[in-house]
């Protein structure tokens, strides 16, 4: 009760409720752009708290990131577009829903599960957060391979019922991955010479090319494509049919994205692919995934949305910035003299208490600024076709340039493009070869780092209780996506002897 | 030739490329028993025995692969949907000079025109305010650095 009052006495003597208020809606503005992250939405604000009350300040930021998350499922549903890294699993079946008509109901699902998700981990968060940082702890370099094996295991699943070409496309995702600055060693690599690859390859720009400029290329060579479609332009939210639908991949989300959350450097990306084969894997209707399913839209929201708060325990309880948006809200508690850890809840209990009481405020109000913006968003996406595909495409050119003003990182994007056209014309499918982007990077690294931590003793990855279990887990995850593959193609042969 | 087939060519072709790539790669003295050359080796034997694969399945059932239906068309269909891709590469080498703001306007216009809509006064409106909006958008509110070009002496 006593805790209670000071999350109430800080959230209400300055300006931390609107300060929440106003960093969802930049959140949700920054999310929706491709190109500008969280961390990057989140930045340009730092500058604007120095003159804040601490409360606020890190109120404000904080509800940035809650904003941001959720803003990048916006354009992943409505244009093809992932404006967050995290929203890419929201793509498949959010995008396929739009396409059959469903984009208001495909975008109140991914409200609600980020309500429900951004809910769930702030309880989690308020509750959990000690003895969850041990978890984080516990992560040593044999532990992070570990868990990107545990990532590349759903790629088996993820291959659309075409292993060896996942698998192909996992392998190519791979090679992008190891482009730039080797991690041990320093030594460039794949860069030809070039200071720009030197840093290596965004996923965001691999994902924005594979989804979304290869969609504008496949819709501007299609015939019938200037015909401006009318179609309900309303959000619609989600019926009790559709939440008890939704309870279980809401389940998976939370129990994974706590995981993945609370795991510095883990993050919503790994969270949302994970919670959507996942829910794949224990949904009634697995056939729906991929052509507009509903638990394919509120697994990945609500896991990424759990992320948003439960990334904030190793920050405030170790003082261990796990992401690029925790490291920008670290930088907001140092500008004001404050340094998380753990006797930052002994020194500056109003500014913990005042940040509970801030997500929890940012959630709601992202509900609101939801309910008041989608609709006009859906309105907007369904005017004349040309138009439209003119704008997404100056949206995209616009945005990529804009995270580092470069462009290089256009010609990335439109080379990401032309593969994935022509992934497309082979039946390749894309999730694999996004996973092997966004994981190469932290297996390779810290398959390196097990090594050279036990002189290269491969026995340190079932030493670690930790790294074993993962271990374990991505092994059974791809032993049963392998049988269930082998049983999808005899039942096919079965049923073509039969007729 | 079929679709299998040329994906398990082309990811042949990859590996082999990649495996090149990987050979030339320079060593450290700093680098670990793995090295940096290590994961992209063992990658590129991986691409190549599954682009054999591919390439042998598709022999073998000649069929085109599972999954996702691909989509059809001919050439005409394929350049034009490439032709999106050099009107992305047209605005990556003249906003430098044209400028954001210009570049955009010109760029919107364009590419509406290039998916079907009639050039006309009412595009070139919408296409002159969409640049502003963006304008606004990325330089004034978001305070990104975009390319001023011939605009600059006006827009500060």
């Amino acid at each position: 009760m006593n805790d209670l009052h000071t999350a109430w006495t800080a959230l209400t003597s300055g300006w931390a409720i609107p300060g929440a208020v106003a960093g969802v809606v930049w959140g949700i503005f920054g999310g929706a752009l491709p190109g500008i992250s969280p961390s990057i939405a989140m930045a340009l604000l730092l500058p604007f708290t120095y003159g804040l009350d601490p409360v606020t300040a890190i109120v404000l930021l904080a509800s940035v990131y809650v904003g941001a998350e959720y803003g990048g499922s916006i354009p992943a549903i409505l244009i093809r577009t992932p404006g967050t890294n995290s929203a890419a699993a929201t793509v498949l079946d959010g995008f396929e829903m739009n396409r059959q008509g469903r984009a208001g109901e495909a975008l109140g699902i991914s409200l609600v599960s980020g309500l429900v998700g951004g809910l769930f981990g702030l309880a989690v968060l308020v509750l959990f957060t000690e003895p969850l940082a041990r978890v984080a702890l516990a992560f040593t370099p044999p532990a992070y391979f570990a868990l990107g094996m545990l990532g590349l295991s759903v790629i088996a699943s993820l291959s659309s019922g075409s292993l060896v070409l996942g698998l192909i496309a996992a392998v190519v995702g791979l090679m992008i991955a190891t482009v730039g600055t080797d991690p041990v060693s320093g030594v460039p690599r794949f860069t030809f010479g070039s200071p720009d690859l030197l840093g290596g390859v965004r996923p965001i720009l691999v994902m924005v090319g594979l989804f979304a400029v290869s969609e504008l290329m496949v819709q501007v060579s299609e015939p019938a494509w200037a015909r401006a479609s009318t179609r309900d332009t309303r959000l619609k939210l989600p019926d009790w049919t559709t939440w008890k639908r939704m309870f279980r991949p809401h389940a998976i989300g939370a129990v994974i994205g706590t995981i993945e959350g609370v795991t510095p450097g883990a993050g919503g990306t790994i969270a949302a692919f994970m919670s959507y084969n996942e829910a794949r894997r224990w949904s009634r209707h697995p056939e729906e995934f991929g052509h507009g399913s509903i638990e394919g839209v509120a697994a990945p929201e609500a896991a990424n949305n759990v992320v948003t708060a439960t990334a904030l325990v190793p920050l405030l309880s170790l003082g261990i910035p796990g992401s690029n948006s925790a490291a920008v809200l670290l930088g907001g508690f140092l500008i004001h003299g404050l340094s998380p850890g753990p006797m930052l809840f002994e020194r500056n209990a109003d500014v913990v208490y005042g940040l509970y009481g801030g997500l929890l405020v940012a959630n709601i109000a992202m509900l609101l600024v939801g309910l008041v913006i989608l609709s006009p968003c859906i309105w907007l996406v369904n005017r004349p076709k040309p138009y439209l595909l003119a704008f997404i495409f100056a949206l995209i050119v616009s945005g990529v340039y804009s995270i580092d003003q470069s462009f290089f990182d256009l010609g990335l994007v439109l080379a990401a493009g032309a593969l994935g056209y022509a992934m497309r014309w082979l039946g390749m499918p894309y999730l694999p070869m996004v996973l092997g982007v966004v994981l190469g990077g932290l297996v390779e690294s810290n398959y390196r780092r097990s090594l050279v931590l036990s002189g290269g003793d491969h026995a340190i990855f079932v030493q670690d209780p930790v790294a074993l279990g993962l271990l374990a887990g991505a092994v059974l995850m791809l032993a049963v996506s392998l049988y269930r593959e082998m049983r999808a193609v005899a039942k096919a042969r079965e049923e073509d002897s039969e007729r | 030739m079929g679709r299998g087939l040329a994906c398990g060519f082309a990811a042949l072709a990859l590996a082999i490329a990649y495996y090149a790539a990987a050979a030339q790669l320079p060593s450290s003295f700093l680098s670990d028993d793995v090295g940096a050359d290590g994961l992209p080796r063992l990658l590129a034997v991986a691409l190549g025995v599954l682009g054999l694969l591919a390439a042998l399945r598709a022999v073998l059932a000649r069929t085109a692969p599972a999954g996702a239906p691909p989509e059809g068309g001919g050439v005409a269909v394929h350049a034009r949907a490439l032709g999106l891709i050099a009107l992305g590469a047209a605005y990556a080498q003249l906003t430098p000079s044209l400028g954001y703001m210009a570049g955009t306007i010109v760029f919107l216009f364009v590419v509406a025109a290039y998916s079907g809509q009639r050039p006309s006064l009412p595009l070139a409106a919408i296409s002159g305010a969409g640049g502003v909006v963006l304008w606004l958008v990325f330089v004034k509110l978001l305070g990104v650095a975009m390319p001023s070009g011939m605009l600059a002496p006006l827009l500060g």
